[in-house]
């Protein structure tokens, strides 16, 4: 019963959210007002997720509204406006992340954080979970959105897919990825697994 | 249970377990996986994984002050978008025209050149796997030029990992020019697409030649 509501208050918010665009789409000023006051905090807490810096996300919101405003005429409609949205926003970052991970790699930093894995104390809960967002910075920059979409932003298997524009089967690949190269890059930095350190038994 | 099935359950259960998490699978799914998972050790640990995943990015990060735009500013912003818009119309219009003349003028050149022998590089057309998947949309023709030594086989592994490429002809000074296929991209989107491209060892430059790009 609960998700039927969820449901149904789901479909009335995108309902209003596509009139809002159809009159986007014919330059009403305010219309873009109310969409851009729905969307800049989730956008924008989004993208500083991802990218660390004030400045940036700051400058891909106002990035990707301005392309909602540009292209809402072309929007047909076929997923919810927010997957459109969110779909928007990750070629934004798509391009920013790969653009950035092309300068960290010359930096060469991997074994300074393998050094200073070893040097710290990383039996508080707290250090694994700097560790495991640390885990998900080192991600290439397709997992690492996919990861965000599906965990930050909540979006299903089948949103995740058309935001990114890939098969569900790729949206469900990347994620597997990640997991996976999340768990490599944790044991190559030296922090115990969660059950080693919680009950002293070797993962099965 | 056979092994089989079991090992195609436990595979299914584990693609799930992040939609689990996220609360998007339907009931009888959720139900379905959780059922697997209390008697699958493997899918267990899995979950754990996805658990440390999730909390890490729904976790103790600072949050960030969320700027508040004032009205007059996202109406800045509006008109900004508003000659924009207009530039991109015109700029959209003209492009359409282009890519139709060149369509024309890549349909001349393959007809006049099919008599070319086979492994004759230049001016031959090269499809990739997703052009089906992309066509019918604007082609955006980037100018690739390649750093002296760069081998053909390079040249196109270089191609090979360039999201959203149609297709691509090499021309006589071993050059490429490559279709681009981009939904609806604003100017951030070429420029960054230009530069993307540049810093990929091997290649001297990448060029939009379908749009002149406003200097930032």
């Amino acid at each position: 019963m609960a998700s039927a509501k969820a449901g149904k208050s789901m479909n009335n918010t995108n309902a209003a959210e596509l009139l809002l665009l159809r009159r986007v789409a014919k330059d009403d000023d305010k219309a873009f007002g109310e969409l851009f006051e729905n969307y800049y905090p989730r956008l924008f807490t989004f993208l500083f997720r991802l990218t660390g810096s004030h400045g940036s996300a700051e400058e891909l919101t106002n990035d990707v509204l301005l392309t909602l405003w540009e292209t809402a005429g072309r929007f047909r409609g076929e997923s919810r406006v927010s997957t459109w949205v969110f779909g928007i926003a990750y070629r934004k970052a798509l391009a920013h992340l790969r653009k950035r991970k092309l300068k960290l790699v010359s930096f060469g930093d991997n074994d300074q954080a393998s050094q200073a894995a070893s040097s710290i104390d990383l039996n508080s809960q707290l250090e694994r979970e700097d560790w495991v967002r640390s885990s998900i910075d080192e991600l290439p920059p397709k997992q690492k959105l996919t990861v965000m979409l599906v965990y930050f932003l909540g979006l299903s298997c089948a949103e995740t897919a058309i935001a990114t524009d890939v098969p569900v089967s790729t949206v469900k690949t990347r994620m597997f990825h990640a997991r996976r190269n999340m768990k490599q890059y944790l044991a190559a930095s030296g922090v115990p697994r969660q059950r080693e350190k919680d009950s002293g038994n070797e993962e099965q | 249970m056979k092994n089989s099935d079991l090992n195609q359950c436990c595979h299914e259960s584990r693609e799930e377990i992040p939609w689990l998490l996220n609360g998007t699978l339907s009931d009888s799914a959720a139900a379905a996986v959780t059922e697997h998972i209390q008697h699958c050790n493997v899918c267990q640990a899995d979950f754990e994984s996805h658990t440390q995943l999730r909390d890490a990015v729904l976790g103790s990060q600072v949050t960030p002050m969320v700027p508040t735009p004032k009205p007059e500013e996202i109406l800045g912003i509006v008109r900004a978008g508003s000659s924009s818009r207009r530039r991109s119309r015109q700029l959209r219009s003209g492009l359409i025209a282009l890519a139709a003349s060149i369509a024309v003028l890549a349909v001349a050149t393959v007809l006049s050149f099919s008599f070319y022998r086979d492994g004759a590089e230049s001016n031959q057309v090269f499809e990739t796997a997703t052009s089906e998947v992309l066509s019918g949309g604007i082609d955006y023709i980037l100018q690739l030029q390649f750093e002296d030594g760069v081998t053909r086989l390079e040249k196109d592994e270089i191609v090979g990992q360039l999201d959203d490429v149609v297709k691509w002809t090499i021309s006589d000074s071993g050059n490429y020019e490559v279709h681009v296929q981009l939904n609806a991209p604003s100017l951030t989107v070429l420029k960054d697409y230009e530069e993307d491209t540049t810093t990929i060892s091997g290649v001297h430059s990448a060029k939009f030649t379908a749009l002149q790009l406003p200097v930032r």
